[in-house]
């Protein structure tokens, strides 16, 4: 028989009075609560027996509170002495079980008073942490709106795109069911009733609302990440070392805090000392990682099986001759777009260097082909802002006629016809470089390459 | 004296005592006179179990923050400390307010008295 065991622990604060009945069911089961962290309960194995467990707010804990300052020593001292023996403690919970006496004094005996010490710790703790989440959430979903077509491009950007609202929102509404609850049980204290207290189901549905949306769109998440992963690393790898240095830096922090301090006063200077540590990492690590450049396990110098393409050489007429000098192609994959890639040719010919840029995406539908066509030459049309000066902008103009002579449901130009953007059914085509699109040659040579292979089921529109 | 009942027992800017009563709690009541020899927590919780024959009970919870909150109001004050127990025993100013919601009980006594045994003998 196991000695230990873990079992996921996501009851929210306000419904620490239903944790009591849990661990009731335990003990009875022969389960004794031995740790709680911050996302598991540790277990031992005891005689199944009857316990009673009370669990109480502790007012001078919280998340950068010690767990045994003198204070908190003394206040358990004074529940050991009144029958009630200290378990585990975490943040403002303090846990204490006594074995079977009917006549044991409550460890809160006013109401009122507990009510009080709830709404200035945990309820206050709760809306802070909504607070602060909130920010973030609003932060993390400006990036995503407006919404930009390069999102869905990767994995992350389509579930980050589509997720981000749905994880806000299962952040709000238990907030606000908080909020309800308190304003009730204090009404119910005004009205000299006694306070409702949360059953074991209700805190488990409570439990299951707050963590299962989390839970889920956590997990689609890190697929997003780890499928992304395998495109382009250092990009992942990039974003991702800032969460990864803060959150290693709070957990030791944390541990520090939490385990080795005894003094309320040391959390202050730990606290300071991690903030300086997360601006000293993020100012080495993002020039250091941003060094390192942003690469992609998919880059080659030729075009693997299975990609449409056009190359120099074959645009090059029968009278030039030339070499290639560098090449490079680039390849991605998202759910909305499961075909994109970049490439990128440079040819020494007759001298000079000529290159050609193609990037090619074929979507699910051509309603995210257009999309994309729009994404693109509305960020052609902008240019890129940089300090005070917009670079790269250009003038983007549409072409009609040679839109019905290429036969396609979308189509622009640069002024300077060095670059093009074609879309039709569920593929966009953006060439750029040495290309005369006037020539019947070229034409045909990219109808023939790119456009032939429109899914005739999903492309006419 | 200026000091109210309410002001004394504000409660991290929460009013503990009952607004609407305008008063002391009865745990409140029995702890400061607990308090008027010097004692220890668990013993001002024997004292007013014994004082009270086991009517009023206080929590080992209700207590430390009771304590710990009439301690910074000086109220009562900490005169030791041994093995993590803290001795502690009313100021002048905790039995100025005993004094006045002593008063204030025997007012209440008396005109339930007034009312309530001068009723019957009317009838």
């Amino acid at each position: 028989m196991r000695k230990t065991k873990r079992v996921f622990w996501g009851f929210l604060p306000l419904d620490y009075k239903a944790i009591e009945t849990y661990l009731e069911e335990m003990a009875e089961k022969g389960w004794m609560l031995e740790k709680v962290g911050a996302w598991a309960a540790k277990f031992r194995a005891i005689e199944p027996q009857k316990l009673k467990f009370y669990i109480d707010v502790f007012k001078e804990g919280g998340p950068f509170a010690p767990e045994n300052t003198k204070e908190a020593e003394e206040y358990r001292n004074l529940c050991l002495e009144s029958g009630w023996s200290f378990i585990t403690s975490r943040d403002y919970l303090q846990f204490f079980y006594a074995e079977g006496d009917d006549n044991l004094t409550s460890i809160q005996t006013d109401e009122v008073l507990e009510q009080k010490i709830v709404e200035s710790t945990l309820w206050r703790g709760q809306l802070i942490s909504v607070i602060i989440c909130t920010i973030f959430a609003i932060k993390a979903m400006s990036l995503y709106f407006p919404p930009r077509y390069k999102f869905l491009l990767s994995f992350v950007g389509v579930a980050g795109m589509l997720l981000f609202p749905l994880l806000f929102i299962s952040v709000i509404l238990p907030a606000a069911y908080d909020l309800i609850r308190t304003l009730r049980a204090r009404r119910n204290i005004n009205r000299g009733l006694p306070i409702e207290k949360p059953t074991l189901e209700g805190a488990r549905k409570r439990m299951m609302a707050l963590h299962g949306p989390t839970f889920v769109i956590g997990v689609i998440i890190a697929l997003a990440i780890i499928t992304d992963s395998f495109f382009r690393p250092q990009v992942v790898a990039m974003s991702l070392a800032g969460p990864i240095i803060g959150m290693v830096i709070g957990l030791i922090l944390r541990y520090i805090i939490k385990r080795k301090a005894t003094d309320k006063k040391d959390s202050v200077l730990y606290v300071t000392f991690a903030i300086l540590g997360v601006l000293f990492f993020s100012a080495i690590a993002n020039p250091l990682l941003s060094g390192i450049g942003v690469g992609s396990s998919y880059k080659r110098d030729i075009i693997p099986e299975g990609y449409p393409a056009i190359t120099m050489s074959d645009l090059l007429e029968g009278s030039q001759q030339g070499t290639s000098v560098y090449s490079e192609f680039n390849a991605g994959m998202s759910p909305i777009i499961p075909k994109h890639y970049s490439y990128l040719e440079t040819w020494d010919v007759n001298g000079t260097n000529e290159n050609i840029r193609v990037k090619y995406y074929k979507t699910i539908h051509p309603r995210f082909a257009e999309i994309i066509f729009n994404g693109i030459t509305a960020e052609l049309r902008e240019g890129i802002k940089w300090k005070d000066m917009i670079l790269f902008r250009k003038t983007i103009i549409s072409d009609d006629e040679m839109k019905n002579l290429w036969n396609v449901n979308n189509l622009a130009l640069t002024e300077a016809r060095d670059e093009i953007i074609i879309q039709k059914g569920n593929i966009v085509v953006h060439l750029s470089g040495n290309i005369d699109f006037e020539n019947r040659h070229v034409r045909e040579l990219i109808i023939d390459n790119f456009l032939s292979l429109v899914e005739t089921n999903i492309g006419e529109i | 004296m200026d000091v109210s009942i309410i002001d004394i027992v504000f409660l991290g800017g929460n009013a503990v005592a009952r607004e609407q009563l305008k008063t002391l709690t009865e745990q409140m009541y029995y702890i400061l006179l607990s308090l008027i020899s010097p004692n220890h927590g668990y013993g001002i919780m024997q004292e007013v179990d014994r004082r009270t024959q086991g009517r009023v009970k206080i929590g080992a919870g209700t207590l430390y923050n009771l304590l710990s909150r009439f301690e910074e109001e000086y109220i009562i004050e900490q005169i030791s400390e041994e093995d993590r127990r803290k001795t502690y025993v009313i100021t002048q100013k905790g039995l100025d307010i005993l004094k006045e919601e002593y008063q204030r009980l025997i007012q209440l006594v008396s005109d339930g008295r007034c009312f309530l045994e001068g009723g019957k003998q009317d009838a």
